[in-house]
């Protein structure tokens, strides 16, 4: 049985290969951020002298305090949070409103959802111009409630999708019992379907906040004065305000790394869900 | 030998149903859902459907704002005309396209590999596998930085590595170079991708039953023999579907291309997407710009199209 | 508290299955009505339709003095209880019991006080705090009853609430609900495909086969007068015993029936109290035997009744009593969709199935398996069927 004798030689090497494998993903995934995270902390002097070591020489925070102070980075990572938590909250409202409607009501839900998830692909850099005008004429350029809106394009057709999907693998026993108890449809949805639908609800709005938080085409295209900024821009807007020869990525990544955090928690929290919500947003 | 009654009594029943119609609460519950479904298809249709018909309606018209005199005036064909012999167009949609090939292929590979190396059993996957989907949560800009500062000539690692080990190229300008600031994009764009390209694959080799392994090892089977006739076969679902969302991404790539290199050196890094925001913002001409964006949206549906034909054959 | 009544009323799912033809019953305010019949037959449909889950395609719903069939179900004043019990997972045991009154907007101290009284009365008090997930089945029950009581509806619907409990589980609960129905004395519909189940709870047994009512009567009567072959194979356990048979009836009032090769003679009386029988002279019957009406053969007495001779296949000696298998050598008649019921319930030792019939001995019968025995048998109490129509032959 020649299969099981190479099981029996070579076990040692296959799990070395292999955890050498989990290193090098490891690495690749995780190595850049501390390279920033290393430039954040030089000073502009040691950043200017160019790089030498893996280590830096010393820990300065500098860059972080002047985020704050100079560059007054709060005010666009408020933006973004605003913005971020508003449009998770639209679509996760509209999302459960759809997704309830297509998997339980007696709606088309094929023409409805293909048009739902082609949405979802269609060219930013396309809308830009059209609601450019509109925005224009509506007054509505340099505002960060308008991207609300225009930030449903990321979020609402995965959002909408996922609750579809998991307000069908619900008992239909468990609304019916609500219906019979004396609920309305609504109410039923609110009282009983939503709760039991609170890890695909958190999946739908997890999704819809990273996705929010990333955008850069619709901010850069709409907002024009600093103090709107969502933080994505400002940290670009950041090294394009450099007058300097060479671009001082030490006070860039300081902010790259503040926007950064948040993600990365958010990521190391809900794995799992982040994951299910990937894969049954693509596989089915 | 067993005898047995025979149908049950007659039916003496009338159908008096319509298989559409259904009664008032059967008319009330579709009108709930319809109203349910209002707000999303309402927002969705905001967002896309109207930029899609107002540029129809602009590419056929002047609309260049530096150009008042003759706004809203009609233009016959002429911003397509223009479009189709712009050398700009032709050669955005050329590197648009490379890049498309290049980076989905790359990223494929890669992303199989990862998904394997996610699928097994181990202690700690789960952290791995958050480490792994970090670059992917992370907005673009973020990673377009992180990339220019990992390509800075003087203070990026990869200057220090060449340093280290006292290879040709330290002190490059990466991002000085047509072929260089491509290598800088592809590497940045891999690192963010092929993450959610491996999660996708990953989620298709869960799917995979192990008995299927074990009966193929029983077989005589090698592992690459094992991974090329069973593995790979049945994982086409989930590589059907992780290629053609990254097809049409990388086909409207835009962010990283931004940040990192601004089109340039010249215009030999601007793709189709940074060509239609040259337009619209930095020209201010909506009507060609409006043309570029119907191309961009018929486009994307070709290769959407492609992709999905391509590979839908099973063997 | 209020009567039920379905007028005609028929249902056709869309796909065209018709799973409920012209169904009238009325239940009376208070009763407890057993709807019963195998899988598939339309039971879940009907109390659906009543519920107002499902539409109906055609009839006529009324519960007290409404007619309710375009109600929403939550303003039908009734309460379910489902298969699946369907409680809340996200809910306490006290929040899934207050829920209905929450939605009916009583009060909160209303609602905490029915609540501890129906918690109580059902013995559920020391788990008010738990969420469903951490119940047994059996405590799952009744929570599900708890919610089903707690609004004092005027209509309990129940689809097969018990089906998802062990035996044991199964029979405790039965007496427990059929008291708590009592004692609420609410009206309910009770579905089931146990005929145990119907026979021992039921005020009134409902028994429905291929969407069509079969017979409405109480369980004794079901079980005396069963008005078709459906009814007397589906009700009882052991079933009765059924063979195709031929009627004679000689000149004047005695006759007999020929039973494969034997002979078994019939009184004048048994024929005078079923005058439909002379239309069945010469021709082919479905004779009826319950295994409690076929006795030990002593030797002894040679009055009334006609006797069979049999090879004894096997004895089951259950204790009280002991049930003997027996080869007549007739097949037994099969009734279509009554097999696969009496069989889920283990009464039957599957290689038997289809042979012979059963008889009831008492617990002290000596008689030995692979022997020949008399069977003296209650020739009164026999019943009697049209093999084509399966109509019960009787005027
Ligand atoms: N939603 C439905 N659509 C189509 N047919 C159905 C549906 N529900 C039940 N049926 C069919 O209707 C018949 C009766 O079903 P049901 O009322 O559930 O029977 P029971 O509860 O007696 O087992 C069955 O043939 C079943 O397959
Ligand atoms: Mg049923």
């Amino acid at each position: 049985m020649p299969a099981l004798r190479r099981r029996l030689r070579w076990p040692g090497w296959g799990r070395v290969g292999f955890y050498l494998a989990v290193l090098v993903v490891l690495a690749v995934s995780l190595f850049p951020f501390y390279w920033i995270v290393r430039t954040s902390l030089e000073t502009s002097a040691e950043f200017s002298a160019g790089t030498t070591s893996l280590l830096p020489a010393h820990l300065t925070f500098s860059n972080y305090t002047q985020a704050f102070t100079q560059a007054d980075f709060a005010r666009p990572l408020l933006n973004s949070a605003i913005i971020a938590l508003a449009t998770t909250a639209v679509s996760v409202f509209f999302g459960s409103l759809a997704g309830y409607a297509m998997a339980r009501l007696r709606v088309p839900s094929g023409p409805i959802l293909t048009f739902i998830l082609v949405a979802g692909f269609f060219p930013v850099l396309a809308m830009v111009g059209p609601l450019f005008l509109l925005y224009r004429h509506l007054g509505f350029l340099d505002s960060i409630y308008p991207l609300i809106v225009t930030y449903l394009v990321y979020t609402l057709p995965i959002a909408t999708w996922l609750l579809r999907n998991f307000f069908a693998q619900i008992p239909p026993d468990l609304e019916e019992a609500a219906l019979v108890d004396g609920a309305t449809r609504l109410r039923a949805l609110w009282k009983v379907v939503v709760p039991v639908a609170v890890p695909g609800v958190f999946t739908a709005a997890i999704l819809s906040f990273i996705l929010a938080w990333n955008d850069f085409a619709f901010a850069l295209s709409f907002l024009q004065t600093p103090s709107k900024f969502t933080a994505p821009l400002a940290i670009v807007n950041l090294g394009q305000t450099q007058n300097a020869f060479q671009v001082m990525y030490n006070r860039i990544d300081a902010a790259v790394v503040i926007v950064t955090l948040p993600i990365a928690l958010l990521v190391l929290l809900a794995q799992r869900r982040i994951v299910s919500g990937l894969t049954a947003g693509a596989l089915r | 030998m067993t005898t047995t009654t025979t149908a049950p009594p007659a039916r003496r029943f009338r159908l008096s149903w319509s298989p559409r119609g259904g009664s008032d609460r059967l008319r009330a519950d579709r009108r709930l859902g319809y109203l349910l479904v209002a707000p999303a298809v309402v927002s969705l249709l905001a967002v896309t459907g109207y930029p899609l018909l107002y540029n129809l309606w602009n590419s056929f018209h002047h609309e260049n704002l530096t150009d008042a005199a003759q706004a809203h005036t009609f233009s016959g064909v002429s911003n397509y005309s223009k479009l189709f012999s712009s050398s700009d167009f032709v050669s955005s949609l050329t590197r648009t396209v490379g890049f498309m090939v290049v980076s989905v292929a790359f990223e494929t590979v890669v992303a199989v590999g990862l998904a394997l190396v996610l699928h097994k059993a181990f202690k700690g996957r789960g952290l791995v596998r958050a480490a792994v989907l970090i670059p992917w949560a992370v907005p673009t800009v973020v990673s377009a930085l992180l990339w220019k500062t990992m390509f800075d000539p003087r203070n990026g690692f990869v200057d220090y590595l060449l340093g280290v080990f006292h290879l040709p190229g330290a002190h490059t300008t990466w991002l000085a170079g047509e072929w260089t600031s491509w290598a800088a994009i592809l590497v940045a764009d891999a690192w963010k991708n092929v993450p959610f390209m491996a999660i996708i694959l990953l989620a298709g080799l869960q799917l995979i039953p192990d008995d299927v392994y074990e009966a193929a090892r029983i077989d005589g089977a090698s592992a690459w023999q094992s991974f090329r006739r069973i593995t790979l076969p049945l994982l086409k679902p989930a590589l059907v579907v992780a290629l053609v969302f990254r097809a049409l991404q990388a086909f409207l790539i835009f962010d990283v291309i931004f940040i990192m290199t601004g089109g340039g050196p010249g215009t030999t890094t601007e793709t189709l997407s940074y060509f239609n925001y040259h337009a619209f913002l930095v020209d201010t001409d909506f009507g060609f710009g409006g043309a570029i964006s119907i191309s961009l949206v018929v486009l994307s549906l070709v290769i959407a199209g492609i992709c999905t034909r391509a590979l839908r054959p099973s063997t | 508290m209020s009567a039920v009544e379905l007028d005609c009323v028929a249902k056709v799912y869309p796909n065209g299955t018709v799973a409920v033809s012209e169904l009238s019953l009325s239940v009376d305010d208070g009763e407890f009505m057993v709807l019963v019949g195998p899988s598939g037959c339309g039971k879940t449909t009907a109390l659906r339709m009543v519920a107002g889950l499902e539409e109906i395609t055609s009839g006529t719903i009324r519960i007290g003095d409404r007619t309710v069939n375009q109600l929403a179900p939550k303003d039908r004043d009734i309460a379910m209880v489902f298969q699946n019990y369907a409680l809340y997972p996200h809910m306490t045991v006290a929040a899934n019991i207050g829920f209905p009154l929450q939605l009916h907007g009583v009060p909160k101290d209303e609602i905490a006080r029915r609540v501890d009284e129906a918690a109580t009365l059902l013995g559920l008090e020391q788990l008010v705090d738990r969420k469903p997930g951490q119940l047994s089945g059996g405590q799952r029950q009744r929570v599900a009853m708890g919610r089903a009581i707690v609004r004092e509806p005027s209509l309990f619907l129940m689809d097969e609430p018990l089906s998802n409990l062990d035996a044991k589980l199964r029979v405790q609960m039965r007496a427990e609900v059929a008291r708590l129905q009592q004692r609420v004395g609410v009206t309910t519909i009770y579905v089931t495909h146990d005929q145990t189940e119907a026979m021992t709870m039921g005020d009134r047994v409902a028994v429905m086969r291929a969407g069509l009512l079969e017979q409405v009567d109480t369980p004794q009567a079901l079980y005396d007068d069963p008005d078709s072959l459906f009814v007397g194979a589906f009700i009882g356990s052991p079933s009765m015993n059924l063979y195709q048979a031929r009627l004679d009836i000689s000149g004047n009032a005695s006759g007999s029936i020929e039973l494969g090769g034997q002979k078994l003679g019939l009184p004048a009386d048994v024929l005078t109290s079923r005058p439909g029988l002379q239309r069945y002279k010469g021709r082919p019957v479905v004779v009826g035997i319950r295994p409690e009406d076929l006795s030990e053969e002593d030797g002894r007495s040679e009055s009334d009744g006609g006797r069979l001779k049999a090879d004894v296949l096997l004895v089951e000696a259950l204790g009280s009593e002991s049930l003997v298998h027996f080869d007549l050598g007739v097949p037994i008649f099969e009734v279509e969709g009554t097999r696969s019921a009496v069989e889920d319930q283990g009464d039957v030792a599957p290689h038997l199935a289809g042979i012979g019939g059963t008889a009831r001995f008492g617990p002290r019968t000596t008689v030995a398996v692979g022997t020949a025995i008399g069977l003296r048998v209650g020739t009164a109490r026999l019943h009697f069927f049209d093999p084509a129509d399966g109509r019960a032959i009787r005027d």
